[in-house]
């Protein structure tokens, strides 16, 4: 498919780099050994350290019980009038039931496939939907951040187009910071060819460098955290 | 901006050592970039997508023109780049017929207005809310508004649609990791995200010096981006893309095409202001720099504004155009203070600035005259005749304290502002007047 020979264009095209990295006039460096770099942010508290800095990126946090999952994500669907939502399958949630139980209390779940022969018309349904719900592989407690990977009956839209992205993250998979998480799931990122890391609502300073959260994604970000407080 | 800045590294105990791990990895990079760059490619084909190797931008666009024709493109969106804006794909697209849509806001703004982006991170930094309102109310057929939150509304609504049908998406990449295959795209507004999702196919362009070697690297890198540039901890959204959509997968790109870019970067690379393609594109050394606070981002004359640019764009682009622009700077060295990965620029200014003279870039009569004045300099004698005779001259031409007319090439200056008069009588002859020789 690409213009010209491919094969003898990456051969010439790194042959040019190779020759001119032999030559760069480059600062000389420590040696270094590839991979994180893992130095000592003086956290004690992994979970009050992740809600402060949640909250500080304008995330609303909550410490839950894990049995409370359900009933907080009903009166999160309550609060923004939702009736309908897109969510990761049941399997892929970190506790069981949660789709289960929104369809038995009358919410009605959005298909998340969205087959490539089918694409616009699945996509254009998604245009105005209010709530999306997500498990989470990960949270940063340095940056406030949530790690999503995605994969089979994970559906990345589902934090992407809703105006409210609600995520349920157990409180064990918090980690330090990204650093952390790289060195201790390096995996992640082939296992999957999609992973995101998410600091708050989506936002832009981009007019007269006001603050405006909803850009693109979602105008709020809601983390529930299961832990047994 | 600052501020925030300062406010977000100021609870990062490790700020300093991971700037200078960053740097690291940045240059350990480029030493060994063709290996890097080999690994990168052969995982990204490994992981199902597709790489192409653009020498300059005119054949980065053609090979875009070309899949775009291949697979019965009509309509693009794309988040927010600066090597794309490098390689003018835009303009190569919209002449082929296609529809191009800018989707991060500002840069949205920028296109609507015909405008070009004045700043890396913030490209419309140079409008008013007011100017703002007006191209969305003519431009969008929307009701005039002059509120951020509520014009932002519009450009949400409007892009909206533009996402969820474009055939392909165009990003640019922050990262590139070499032993996973992965581009790394780090955005506030959540357009890289869908930018990368949404449409059947993805395609990313990628100036060859963005890679890093794994994925605790980039992290290290992430680390202090987004706490230079815009004093943010991380991004909002830091993408990781690897590939197309996998089997199984429920949504995401069927394809997924790496256009790896040259365009001058190897000359750079084998040259005396290498250590210039670390720079991870955050923008503090232009929030930072006197100069571009004074003239804004447009005076710089290309895509890479500021420091950075005064740099990076003679490099790219050759002396003989841009030999002026080493000179936009007073080396006072804020840039390297600023700069997350410390970025030596104020010393490439003056190895460009060097080259600019022995290349015989400056016009005759400066060269003339720096020649003049090294002597004088040198002949005390001399240089008290000249001041003398200088105080004489200049006090004719003045008026009221102030020559604003002066003949030959010292127009160019009064043309633009007022020259003091000088003392009739210099220093020298006064002090001696005064204190005896």
């Amino acid at each position: 498919m690409p213009v010209g020979r491919p094969d003898m264009e990456r051969k010439e095209f790194l042959g040019r780099v190779r020759q001119a990295a032999s030559t760069a006039d480059l600062p000389p460096i420590s040696q270094v050994a590839p991979g994180a770099f893992l130095g000592d942010l003086r956290i004690d508290n992994l979970l009050d350290r992740f809600v402060e800095r949640a909250t500080d990126v304008n995330c609303a946090v909550k410490v839950i019980d894990a049995t409370d999952a359900l009933d907080q994500t009903i009166s999160i669907m309550a609060e923004y009038g939702a009736d309908e939502y897109l969510a990761w399958a049941d399997s892929q949630m970190p506790i069981p039931g949660i789709g289960a139980g929104l369809i038995a209390n009358g919410f009605l779940p959005r298909p998340f496939e969205v087959p490539s022969e089918d694409r616009l018309h699945h996509q254009n349904a998604y245009y105005d939907l209010i709530v999306g719900i997500t498990g989470a592989d990960g949270g940063l407690a340095e940056s406030g951040s949530i790690v999503l990977t995605h994969g089979p009956n994970r559906s990345r839209m589902a934090s992407l187009i809703p105006e409210v992205h609600v995520a349920l993250l157990p409180a064990s998979l918090i980690v330090e910071s990204l650093s952390h998480w790289a060195a201790s799931r390096p995996e992640s990122l082939t296992r999957s060819v999609n992973l995101v890391v998410i600091s708050g609502p989506s936002r832009t300073g981009d007019i007269e460098m006001h603050l405006t959260q909803g850009v693109h994604g979602p105008r709020h970000v809601h983390v529930l955290v299961l832990g047994d407080r | 901006m600052s501020a925030y800045r300062v406010a977000a590294s100021a609870d990062f105990p490790l700020m300093e050592e991971m700037r200078d791990r960053a740097r690291e990895v940045r240059l350990h990079t480029l030493a060994n970039l063709d290996k890097y760059l080999a690994q990168f490619a052969s995982q990204v084909e490994a992981n199902g997508g597709q790489v192409h190797w653009a020498v300059d931008g005119e054949e980065a666009n053609a090979i875009i023109r070309q899949i775009a024709d291949e697979n019965d493109v009509r309509t693009v969106v794309k988040s927010k780049s600066m090597v794309t804006e490098e390689i003018e794909l835009n303009e190569s697209l919209e002449a082929a017929g296609l529809s191009i849509v800018e989707t991060d806001l500002g840069e949205f703004i920028v296109q609507l207005s015909g405008d070009k982006p004045s700043h890396i991170i913030a490209p419309v930094l140079h409008k008013t809310r007011y100017d703002i309102g007006e191209l969305f109310a003519d431009k969008l057929d929307r009701g005039l508004s002059t509120d951020p939150a509520e014009l932002t509304q519009m450009a949400r609504e409007h892009l909206r649609r533009e996402f969820l049908t474009a055939d392909m998406g165009i990003s640019g990449c922050n990262l590139a990791i070499a032993d996973t295959g992965t581009v790394v795209l780090v955005t506030n507004e959540g357009n890289g995200r869908l930018t990368t999702t949404a449409p059947r196919i993805h395609v990313t362009v990628m100036g060859m010096e963005r890679i890093v070697p794994t994925f605790g690297d980039a992290s290290a890198v992430l680390e202090v981006l987004a706490r230079a540039g815009t004093g943010q901890r991380l991004s909002v959204y830091t993408n990781f893309v690897s590939g197309p959509r996998r089997h199984g997968d429920p949504d995401g790109p069927d394809a997924f095409h790496v256009v790896i870019l040259d365009n001058g970067r190897s000359r750079t690379l084998g040259g005396q202001e290498a250590e210039i393609l670390a720079c991870i594109r955050c923008g503090a050394c232009l929030n930072i720099c006197p100069v571009y606070r004074e003239v804004g981002g447009h005076a710089y004359g290309f895509t890479y504004p500021g420091p950075i640019g005064a740099v990076v764009t003679p490099s790219l682009k050759g002396l003989d155009e841009w030999h002026e622009l080493p000179y936009a700077s007073t080396l006072c060295g804020a840039c390297v203070e600023a700069c997350p990965v410390r970025i030596d620029i104020p010393k490439m200014l003056l190895t460009l600035r060097s080259r600019a003279a022995t290349d015989g870039h400056l016009p005759g009569w400066l060269t003339f005259a720096i020649g003049r004045y090294a002597t004088a300099a040198t002949h005390p004698r001399q240089f008290r005749m000249l001041l003398k005779a200088g105080g004489v001259v200049g006090s004719m031409m003045a008026k009221d304290g102030w020559i604003n007319k002066a003949p030959s090439h010292g127009a160019n200056w009064t043309g633009a502002r007022d020259l003091p008069q000088p003392a009739r009588r210099p220093f020298h002859a006064r002090w001696k007047a005064r204190h005896g020789a």
